[in-house]
């Protein structure tokens, strides 16, 4: 099978059950929470506008514009939380929770903000054919899915950050 | 008014004679009574009070008198007599103007005979008894759920409870204990999180590298779709 030529087993296992190399599970836990957040973000937000138009008489055609507009900040609102998230220190409020990272490959550090919005930008190319960007995640040996080949980006576990004690 | 020259030897002798005759009434009482206090000295010294005391017994005139003053309704008419006065209550506002109750009162906080009293009823089994019985009469459940049932539907209405409830929530001790025990479930909750999902990850992995080897295994069939492209 093609998909097997060129890949290897993954590497050992680091810190116990995995590799160092965030997989699958965790990946689509960490985006889960952060799709949650973003969503309450963006339904509070809606939900305050909406209830402040209540007030005002707004004609149809306003309010038309008014949802594409918002639809058009609810977009821009997810992908500048990613790309500021991944651009800062490589963790979204879900990476830190499942302790995972975005790093660039080569230089171990947080992406460029270019290279995160990109990567943001191909997480539905990923996803569109039934998710097969996402299934390469399996079988790659540093568990890379479509969007960090081609950023050349990977996500891996990160050490867990001991909290400061009063 | 002076009296005549003529009569003056009159009025002198007058005067003698009634100075006589206090003189001699002073003499005759005090002597009576002193007569009177050595008769009654004797006859309490002697035999006689022994005497009354005994005849007093032997023909049970103290059970007579009271039992005709009982009779008679003797008692109840003092008791109504002195009720209509106003005897208790003037009994009680005396003893409450003068301090005495006050008095009895420190008295007995200060001596140790309340306490012995305290320590005699309850180490008594008929008080044990008694507080059982007491505990466990329907009368006492009754009495208790209708104050609880009264007291839980007042609470609600009751801003002092709401005041008291707001100054232990925004306690900086019992916010900080929240925070902390949220904190710590919540940890605890994304640390089984991230252990499972670390296994399924492996899991995951095994299996789709066990698919990949089993399909690069199996040899193509002949005359399958590939072939037949």
């Amino acid at each position: 099978m093609t998909a097997t030529r060129g890949t290897q087993a993954p590497a050992p296992a680091v810190q116990g059950t995995g590799s160092a190399f965030a997989g699958l599970a965790t990946r689509m836990i960490a985006f889960a929470a952060d799709a949650i957040v973003i969503d309450a973000v963006a339904l509070f937000v809606a939900f305050v506008v909406a209830a402040g138009m209540s007030m005002l008489h707004v004609p149809n055609e306003l309010r038309t514009i008014a949802a594409a507009v918002g639809a058009a900040l609810a977009v821009l609102w997810a992908i500048g939380y990613f790309v500021f998230f991944w651009a800062a220190d490589g963790q979204t409020p879900g990476n830190r929770m499942m302790r995972i990272r975005v790093e660039d490959a080569a230089a171990a550090g947080p992406l460029r903000a270019r290279r995160a919005l990109v990567r943001v930008l191909l997480l539905p190319v990923s996803a569109l054919p039934l998710f097969a960007g996402y299934l390469v995640i399996l079988v790659d040996r540093r568990r890379r899915a479509l969007h960090d080949r081609v950023v050349r980006s990977v996500v891996v576990y990160a050490p867990e950050l001991r909290r400061r004690i009063r | 008014m002076p009296a005549p020259a003529i009569l003056r030897p009159a009025a002198v002798a007058f005067d003698l004679g009634r100075r006589a005759e206090r003189g001699v009434r002073r003499r005759v009482e005090s002597g009576a009574g002193e007569l009177a206090e050595r008769a009654v000295a004797r006859a309490l010294g002697g035999r006689l009070v022994d005497a009354l005391a005994e005849d007093l017994v032997r023909y049970r005139v103290v059970e007579r008198v009271s039992a005709t003053v009982l009779a008679g309704g003797t008692v109840e008419r003092v008791l109504d007599d002195a009720d209509t006065a106003g005897l208790p209550q003037r009994i009680a506002d005396r003893l409450l103007a003068d301090g005495i109750a006050e008095q009895v009162a420190e008295r007995l906080l200060a001596g140790p005979e309340l306490e012995r009293l305290v320590r005699l009823v309850l180490e008594s089994p008929g008080f044990a008894r008694a507080l059982v019985q007491v505990v466990e009469s329907r009368t006492v459940d009754e009495t208790v759920a209708r104050v609880v049932d009264e007291t839980v539907a007042r609470l609600p209405r009751s801003p002092a409870m709401w005041n008291l409830i707001d100054e232990i929530a925004g306690s900086p001790a019992v916010t900080e204990a929240i925070a902390q025990q949220s904190a710590g479930f919540a940890d605890h909750v994304a640390g089984t999180v991230r252990d499972r999902s670390r296994t399924a990850d492996a899991k995951l992995e095994r299996a789709a590298w066990s698919l990949l080897r089993r399909r690069a295994r199996d040899p193509m069939p002949e005359g399958g779709s590939a072939g037949a492209t």
